[in-house]
């Protein structure tokens, strides 16, 4: 059968760079929390 | 305005929604799998059962409607309609057949459910469920996450004209390569590396926190395709309360937001193109609505006194 899709080269970085888009999200979510525990909203 | 079908419309309609059953009932095979490996012969039984009507069903229809011509739009749009209805009634016997559905509705609800990963079910007594039926109550929200037309693309359907129109049918726009084909089997690719991945962070995580290797592997799984696919099932009735880890509950939600970018998004990514998640429209407004949304919440929840 014609192979007609290659593992891109670049996946390994571009899952590194979806997980940590992801964990940014995370961070800044707890940061949120951390300022409203400061706030006492 | 109600269009008349023509005996070539049935027989392209029913040899390609054939093509699309033989590609749902392939994927019955894994819970086959999982049955006797954990030696659960009758609900491995069950899934036999729905896997030959499954098979039967299929071949019956590609071969009494066999068909050299290919889709036109109004064919792929029904095709994909029915192939839903379809997978729904096939994929609702094995759960059907396990007991813990109170009737074959129930079960199609579920089935339903897990397809259009909306995560509503109606099982009983959920942690008695064999492991059999839980992964395949998982696996029908992973297949339908991806659509199910995806997996007839992937394995099943020549034709690239066909394919695009029930591509197209299946409310998917994403033209990552050149042809449809090769677009399901990216869709697929990205999809399995994550659950590999996915998986495996959280069968370790399950592990430190005390889960038997087994176990912990097979909840991991269940939980990456619920969650991958936003779905919401899990293995547990308590959902994912049941693992009391902030780590646990941390992958997961890691896992949502990669479930929630596009394909062609992780295409560009995935080629090199990495400052496509930080300009790409999709990603800005994810990131800005998931922050309102999260500061409304925890204001609502801080205001509750959680």
């Amino acid at each position: 059968m014609k192979k007609i899709i290659k593992i891109p080269v670049n996946a390994t970085l571009g899952i590194a760079t979806e997980v940590l888009y992801a964990l940014v999200i995370l961070l800044v979510a707890f940061l949120i929390c951390l300022a409203l525990s400061f706030l006492k909203i | 305005m109600i269009l008349k079908p023509r005996l070539e419309d049935i027989k392209s309609i029913g040899y390609y929604l054939g093509k699309i059953i033989l590609g749902l009932s392939i994927t019955m095979i894994v819970p086959v799998l999982v049955g006797l490996s954990f030696g659960e012969i009758n609900p491995a039984l069950d899934f036999i059962i729905s896997l030959v009507i499954a098979l039967i069903f299929g071949l019956l229809l590609t071969k009494l409607c066999f068909t050299e011509k290919d889709l036109s739009w109004m064919q792929g749009m029904i095709v994909v309609s029915l192939s839903w209805l379809v997978a729904m009634a096939l994929g609702a016997i094995p759960l059907y057949l396990s007991g813990h559905w109170k009737s074959y509705l129930d079960a199609c609800f579920d089935a339903m459910s897990g397809f259009a990963t909306t995560g509503l079910t109606l099982i009983q007594d959920l942690d008695h469920l064999s492991y059999s039926h839980n992964l395949w109550r998982h696996l029908i929200m992973f297949i339908g996450g991806q659509g199910i037309v995806i997996i007839a693309l992937s394995f099943f359907v020549r034709g690239f004209s066909g394919a695009f129109k029930m591509y197209v049918g299946e409310a998917r726009d994403e033209r990552i390569l050149p042809n449809v084909i090769a677009t399901s089997r990216f869709i697929w690719l990205v999809s399995i590396t994550y659950l590999i991945l996915g998986t495996l962070a959280l069968a370790v995580v399950g592990m430190l926190n005390g889960m038997k290797s087994v176990s912990a592997f097979f909840h991991g799984v269940c939980v990456f395709m619920a969650a991958f696919d936003t779905g919401g099932f899990t293995p547990q009735s308590q959902n994912i309360l049941y693992y009391h880890s902030l780590s646990y509950e941390m992958i997961t939600v890691v896992i949502m937001i990669l479930g929630a970018i596009n394909f062609k998004l992780h295409y560009h990514i995935w080629m090199g193109n990495r400052r496509e998640i930080v300009k790409n429209i999709e990603t800005v407004t994810l990131f800005i609505t998931i922050m309102i949304t999260f500061l409304i919440t925890a204001v609502g929840l801080e205001q509750f006194g959680v």
